[in-house]
């Protein structure tokens, strides 16, 4: 068992296999090796956030290790599990959060999956439901704004 | 603390630590959640705010993947060609750029209905006139060639375009380009083929084209250039056309020239030359066409020139219009 605390001083004890999927964690692991027994200081994540991204581990604790990245497959963000969708309904204060925690752990799957969710918020919006979406102030005057538009005409509305 | 995001300049979060909006990650994280768009929609971000304008417009090249397949495999670029076809001009040479690697060739041609763009054979409608020649043209660094002829351009030649090392063939002819040639030609050590007839450029000849070693063809009739034929072009040794009738050009023109033992066409037509036609012509066993009339006075050209195989070709003085008879008459 590896024990972690959290920036707010939270302990977690967690099985090895799950902190592992953090390279982070496992890289610390390594360094300081089995028996030392105090527990890991993370003082980026937060407990409430940690605790998500512990239940995330949990759930892809038994996943096939990662086959080696495909670069002509196309990946897309519609390619999501349905369990992780669930996972990922949480409000945008946590949904960012755990994108940097999963960032600073080091855990590539979560932070794919984080960020796809946040395309899919992007994605089929339109640019006025895109501010409203994500609180972004409109400071173009009615030309500028207009002028944009036109050149932009090629690529919107689809 | 992980860098913050250009974004944040937005401005949206008060927090430091708890990011309300994707423009609070970190500039990296924000262009990877980015990455998952496709390209028309980052594009369209443009739209959002100020900020975000300037963002993609000094990024998109970066944003927009690298697409390693090339086009014969039309199903892999389905997304793409559209993309590619419907842009404006001022994305089309960006996303070429990233698009396909190693691009060589590229085409506008006008010629066609609907007006189609090529790309390495790949052909398709492009809805959006080309204006003027993009500046970000000069993204395309593998840029071979180069023909915009006939695509009633405006304006002048873009400087990123002389950063385009690799270019063999520069194809601008049949527009209404102004400005005038960059000395910065010279940098295009590469180049064989310079095709600005008809458009209205003005300046003059720089010198600098005596570094285009490669050069083979040199057209730019029908043009406002001025001043005099920069001897240095007969540095250029592989020339076989030089075409510089119908311009504001004025002086002698320099014997350097027919020294340049490929030169099968020189024409100096309807300019200001005066002088006479130096005798190295009489050298030069290649030349085939040779015009030199309407010049502001008569140039004195060599007796001997009977002799040469295009004077032979034309039948002497009577069927040409390469010729005017008076240029001869006037050297006796």
């Amino acid at each position: 068992m590896v024990k972690i605390t959290s920036s707010d001083n939270q302990e977690f004890t967690i099985a090895k296999e799950i902190a592992n999927q953090s390279v982070l964690i496992k890289n610390m692991l390594e360094d300081v090796g089995e028996a030392d027994d105090q527990p890991i200081p993370l003082p980026n994540v937060s407990g409430a956030i940690l605790q998500k991204v512990i239940e995330y581990a949990t759930m892809h604790k038994d996943d096939p290790p990662a086959a080696p990245e495909e670069e002509t497959r196309p990946k897309s963000s519609e390619d999501i599990e349905e369990r992780d969708k669930e996972f990922m309904n949480v409000d945008q204060g946590t949904l960012f959060e755990v994108i940097l925690a999963a960032n600073y752990l080091d855990m590539k799957n979560l932070l794919d999956l984080g960020c796809k969710t946040v395309a899919n918020m992007i994605k089929g919006k339109s640019v006025e439901e895109i501010r409203k979406t994500f609180n972004i102030v409109n400071d173009f005057t009615p030309e500028e704004e207009e002028q944009i538009r036109k050149e932009n005409e090629w690529c919107e509305d689809r | 603390m992980p860098r913050r995001s250009k974004f944040s300049e937005i401005g949206v979060a008060e927090s430091h630590f708890t990011p309300t909006c994707f423009t609070d990650l970190p500039t990296e994280l924000a262009e990877y959640i980015l990455k998952w768009l496709p390209a028309f929609k980052i594009i369209s971000l443009r739209r959002l705010s100020k900020g975000f304008n300037t963002y993609v417009l000094s990024n998109i090249s970066r944003l927009v993947p690298r697409k390693h397949r090339l086009v014969t495999e039309s199903s892999e670029l389905s997304e793409w060609e559209e993309v590619f076809f419907n842009v404006p001009d001022y994305f089309a040479c960006d996303i070429a750029a990233r698009v396909f690697e190693n691009i060589i060739s590229l085409r506008w041609n006008d010629s066609l209905p609907g007006r189609k763009l090529g790309v390495k054979g790949c052909t398709g409608p492009k809805k959006y006139r080309l204006s003027a020649i993009p500046t970000s043209i000069g993204l395309i660094y593998s840029l071979r060639i180069l023909h915009l002829n006939n695509c009633s351009l405006r304006g002048q030649i873009p400087s990123s375009l002389y950063s385009l090392l690799q270019l063999k063939v520069l194809g601008l002819g049949h527009n209404e380009l102004t400005g005038d040639i960059d000395v910065r030609i010279g940098d295009l050590a590469d180049l064989e083929e310079l095709w600005l007839q008809h458009n209205d450029f003005t300046g003059t000849i720089p010198k600098e084209i005596g570094k285009c070693e490669a050069l083979k063809i040199f057209q730019i009739f029908g043009n406002r250039f001025t001043g005099c034929i920069p001897v240095e072009i007969g540095k250029c040794k592989n020339l076989v056309m030089l075409e510089v009738g119908l311009n504001e050009l004025y002086g002698n023109i320099p014997k350097e020239i027919f020294l340049c033992s490929k030169l099968r066409y020189f024409g100096a037509a309807q300019n200001q030359f005066t002088g006479s036609v130096p005798r190295e012509i009489l050298g030069c066993s290649s030349l085939g066409i040779f015009e030199i009339y309407a010049n502001k006075h008569y140039l004195f050209v060599p007796r001997e020139i009977k002799r040469l195989r295009f004077f032979k070709r034309n039948g002497g003085f009577e069927n040409t219009a390469l010729w005017k008879i008076f240029a001869l008459k006037k050297s006796k």
